[in-house]
């Protein structure tokens, strides 16, 4: 009985999955139209939101399960740029890219979900302390590094799957060859991914 | 000029790439229609050389239009969704864009096709390709390329200089004094105190007035400037 329930719910989640790509862009379209003559902030807005979406649709452009670093890159930068936009540019975020990324690839969807997380649980106003977010590639060693002071007040409902999935996808890809450290300290929660051979 | 159609079933699709053609140097727009059948008329008939084409399409989708006109015009597809996108390099098409196209984007395509296409002007009377500007328009932070071929003629305003390409007017945040300076090496020369115009259009002068090539009004010569411009038309007269 439990798992027949289980099956059911799990066939659920897979139709509630299932977006249609051109039904969702085709609107996205008409929304951009309606919005050329009043806000170029709701057209950019509407046009990031159509990148990120049909980003995270394509499964991150993946050949052999990698997708390019520097998608993955622009794909945290959108994300940033259309929370920037649902809060009037008041987020303090600072995110460094250095190195040269020359055809790096790697698996999709890490990345984001530690940006993403930092967003969920971050306190994103506060002057003193943004959300730093760095990213360095060397010899095709990759360093990522994500903290936040983290917000006050009535938590986030966590479920830690964002982290357990990507650490199952790491080990995967990677074997040995990665490192994820999570500090979560009292004040502030940090991220640190070393992956030593994309 | 390339001239362009456009081919969707929805409306404001139509609507995004009109407002695109339309700031667009090179680009004249023909038709635009949702009917597809009615598109295939239209290319043969009006000298089509570029067609903006959505894929899926209810009377007949954007691969079988492309076997029907059969090489007659290039095609640059616009879909929601990229999965078509290999069947579309099959065919043989100059881009695909995918919707919502961000403007720069469009661009680029044009630009592919210009290069395939050519744009049919007479280089050696006019700039070529490579002469172009760049202008700040009225939306802050936002350039403009302007191709120096495609100016009708440039009117100036009281902060700022209207530049009139194909019927439509951008306008510029300079000063007639700077766009003068810029542009009169480059076979341009200014008429009136307001007006600036390519000398290679002009169609002909009665008196103060001058007309201009694509062009229904007739342009004012200013007293101090008419002597300036008889120099250069003296050139080309039979006495």
């Amino acid at each position: 009985m439990q798992l027949e329930v289980e099956k059911s719910q799990a066939n659920l989640n897979f139709l509630k999955a299932q977006i249609n790509p051109h039904f969702l862009h085709n609107t996205l379209n008409f929304l951009y139209a309606k919005s050329l003559p009043y806000s170029p902030e709701l057209s950019e807005g509407i046009l990031t939101l159509s990148d990120i979406m049909r980003y995270a649709l394509s499964e991150g452009n993946a050949r052999d399960g990698k997708a390019p670093l520097k998608d993955e890159i622009e794909h945290v930068r959108n994300v940033i740029k259309i929370n920037q936009l649902r809060f009037s540019n008041s987020l303090n975020v600072q995110f460094e890219v250095n190195g040269v990324l020359n055809g790096s690839m790697i698996i999709p969807f890490v990345l984001i979900t530690l940006v993403e997380n930092a967003f969920k649980h971050g306190d994103l106003k506060n002057a003193e302390s943004p959300i730093h977010i760095k990213l360095a590639v060397d010899n095709n060693q990759l360093y990522f590094y994500c903290r936040n002071k983290k917000k006050t007040g009535p938590k986030e409902i966590s479920t830690g799957v964002g982290l357990d999935n990507i650490k199952k996808r790491l080990e995967l890809a990677y074997g040995k060859g990665f490192s994820l450290n999570v500090k979560d300290e009292s004040v502030f929660y940090t991220t640190e991914l070393t992956i030593n051979n994309l | 000029m390339i001239n362009c159609i456009i081919v969707d079933d929805e409306q404001h699709a139509i609507d995004i790439l009109v407002h695109y053609v339309k700031q667009t140097p090179y680009l004249n727009l023909v038709a635009a229609t949702t009917n597809p059948i009615e598109a295939l008329q239209i290319v043969p008939n009006q000298k089509v050389d570029l067609v903006f084409l959505d894929i899926q399409m209810p009377e007949l989708s954007g691969i079988d239009f492309i076997r029907a006109i059969n090489g007659k015009a290039k095609i640059i597809l616009t879909t929601a969704y990229s999965e078509f996108a290999l069947a579309g390099y099959e065919l043989d098409v100059i881009d695909y864009l995918l919707k919502p196209i961000r403007f720069p984007r469009f661009l680029v395509a044009v630009q592919k096709a210009m290069k395939q296409i050519g744009d049919g002007t007479d280089e050696s009377n006019l700039p070529g390709e490579d002469d172009y500007i760049f202008v700040k328009t009225e939306s802050k932070g936002k350039l403009l390329k302007i191709n120096l071929s495609d100016i009708d003629y440039i009117e100036g305003m009281k902060n700022y200089v209207a530049i009139y390409r194909g019927g439509q007017k951008t306008l510029v945040y300079t000063s007639m004094k700077e766009i003068e300076e810029r542009l009169t090496q480059k076979q341009f020369i200014r008429i009136h105190k307001s007006f600036i115009i390519p000398i290679a259009k002009i169609t002909g002068i009665e008196g103060n007035l001058l007309r201009l090539k694509n062009v229904t009004a007739e342009i004012l010569i200013g007293e101090n400037y008419k002597a300036d411009l008889m120099e250069i038309i003296k050139n080309k007269m039979i006495q």
